[in-house]
């Protein structure tokens, strides 16, 4: 409440200042070339803030619809693809991490950190290799979106962490991120043209899935306690 | 027309055009005034949504044009209504001249006065926007256009269309305040009629994408603006 009757005080000094100033000079304050460079430096002005919001501001990636609409069948299709196991080197722009996995026995154990819904899941490869105990690890991390906003650096989104010859599928701590935007256009527009309904309803279920593609030497044993292997070839 | 001087309806029309850009330039000083009040007050058109899934929560305030494009309508609109007062229509005699000439040319001040009073908007968007980075020390994100051409073109369109609204209306109140009085009472009957609701009407008028829009404003805002220079040029004479 203060600081608005301080603002409402300001205001109406300079209100009464401006007053002042046009009775005791006249019309020789507001000429219309005072007018004219008064507008002239306003605009001046905006160009500088733009010019400095384009430097200071992190820029986001933002899909269209249709955009979305193609991810959605590219992430549907990245999933099945993993799972199919097909070689598709298209789908490689989705790789986040290349990692190894050096064992100490013949064996590994996947476990969940907590038992709640986590949005991962593991693929294995087995490959005959019998000397040695090496498993190639790639995550791959469908981009994180919400409503057509990519977020997938600001997220976290890596599930997995080996500990003691035991994967752990581990639950990331609760993220909450609050994000202030510059939209230079009208809310209410994309309002009535239902731009946001549209937008939520191309709801994506991959979203921010990690997917663990593991590539094991056959002769190791893997016990999953998890549940978050979906494969196994 | 009687004057010393022959002259053309362009060159006319050109001068009328240069001395009412000038001679109504304070109601700039006001926009920006009122603007300006307006985002040290924080009613920045910001608006807010939220959601996300499982272990995410998205919050994404937004710093949209909206607040400042109403301002900018309503003082388009009183300014065009203004315009086509008698009382400044008899500044035009300063310039001897047809009522034709008169009203394009307040037609033509009017479209150089709403792009102008769109750029101020758009600047003072910007200005509060930096405004609060500064003082709040907030993160700002922004889409890979900070800038967005294509919206300014919808903006400055869409207050041409207000003002000419205003423009239409201001002249059925010089043509008559009868006639005037029953343009709004007719528009306002006409808007509830309607089978579609207002809802419906307004969906209508502003749905269909930004080339959509773009269209509709401009064939709207000729047609008002020459169906208000034909309404007023059937005026003959001015009673006093």
């Amino acid at each position: 409440m203060m600081p608005i009757i301080m603002l409402i005080i300001s205001l109406a000094f300079i209100f009464l200042i401006v007053i002042t100033l046009s009775k005791v000079l006249g019309s020789r304050v507001w000429t219309a070339k005072v007018n004219q460079w008064i507008v002239f430096g306003y605009l001046a002005l905006g160009l500088i803030s733009i010019g400095i919001l384009s430097f200071s501001t992190e820029a986001v990636k933002k899909y269209s619809i249709e955009e979305r609409k193609a991810m959605y069948e590219d992430e549907t299709k990245l999933w099945n693809s993993l799972l199919s196991g097909q070689k598709n080197s298209y789908y490689e722009r989705y790789l986040q991490k290349e990692w190894e996995i050096e064992l100490a026995s013949d064996q590994i154990r996947i476990v969940p950190h907590l038992a709640t819904d986590i949005k991962a899941g593991v693929l294995v490869e087995k490959r005959d290799d019998p000397n040695s105990n090496v498993i190639y690890a790639k995550t791959y991390v469908i981009p994180y979106q919400y409503r057509g906003n990519d977020f997938t650096k600001q997220a976290s989104l890596d599930y997995f962490k080996f500990e003691n010859n035991n994967l752990i599928v581990q639950q990331v701590n609760n993220q909450e991120f609050t994000f202030y935007e510059i939209y230079p256009g009208m809310q209410m527009l994309d309002q009535i043209n239902d731009y946001n309904i549209e937008h939520d309803a191309y709801y994506s279920f991959f979203t921010g899935r990690t997917i663990l593609f593991l590539n094991v030497p056959s002769h190791v044993n893997i016990i999953d306690e998890s549940g978050y292997v979906y494969l196994v070839r | 027309m009687m004057s010393l001087n022959s002259l053309t309806t362009s060159q006319v029309l050109w001068k009328q055009v240069k001395w009412k850009c000038k001679a109504f330039s304070q109601s700039f000083i006001t926009l920006i005034g009122i603007l300006i009040v307006i985002q040290l007050l924080g009613w920045n058109g910001s608006g807010s949504s939220g959601g996300g899934s499982n272990q995410f929560s998205v919050y994404i305030h937004f710093y949209s044009l909206d607040m400042t494009f109403i301002i900018t309508c309503i003082w388009a609109f009183i300014q065009s209504l203004l315009m086509q007062g008698r009382i400044q229509q008899q500044d035009d005699y300063s310039i001897v001249t047809n009522r034709i000439v008169c009203n394009v040319s307040n037609s033509i001040v009017v479209t150089i006065y709403c792009f102008i009073a769109t750029l101020i908007a758009i600047a003072s968007f910007y200005i509060s926007v930096l405004f609060y980075r500064l003082f709040s020390g907030i993160d700002l994100i922004r889409n890979e256009l900070l800038f967005n051409p294509v919206e300014v073109i919808v903006t400055f369109l869409l207050i041409l269309l207000v003002a000419a609204s205003g423009f239409f209306i201001g002249s059925a109140f010089h043509f008559s305040k009868m006639f005037g009085i029953g343009v709004i009472v007719l528009f306002v009957v006409l808007l509830n009629l309607t089978p579609l609701g207002i809802a419906n009407v307004i969906k209508f008028l502003f749905n269909g994408g930004d080339l959509l829009l773009m269209l509709k404003a401009l064939v709207g805002s000729i047609l008002i603006f020459g169906l208000s220079t034909l309404m007023l040029n059937r005026n003959e004479v001015t009673r006093r």
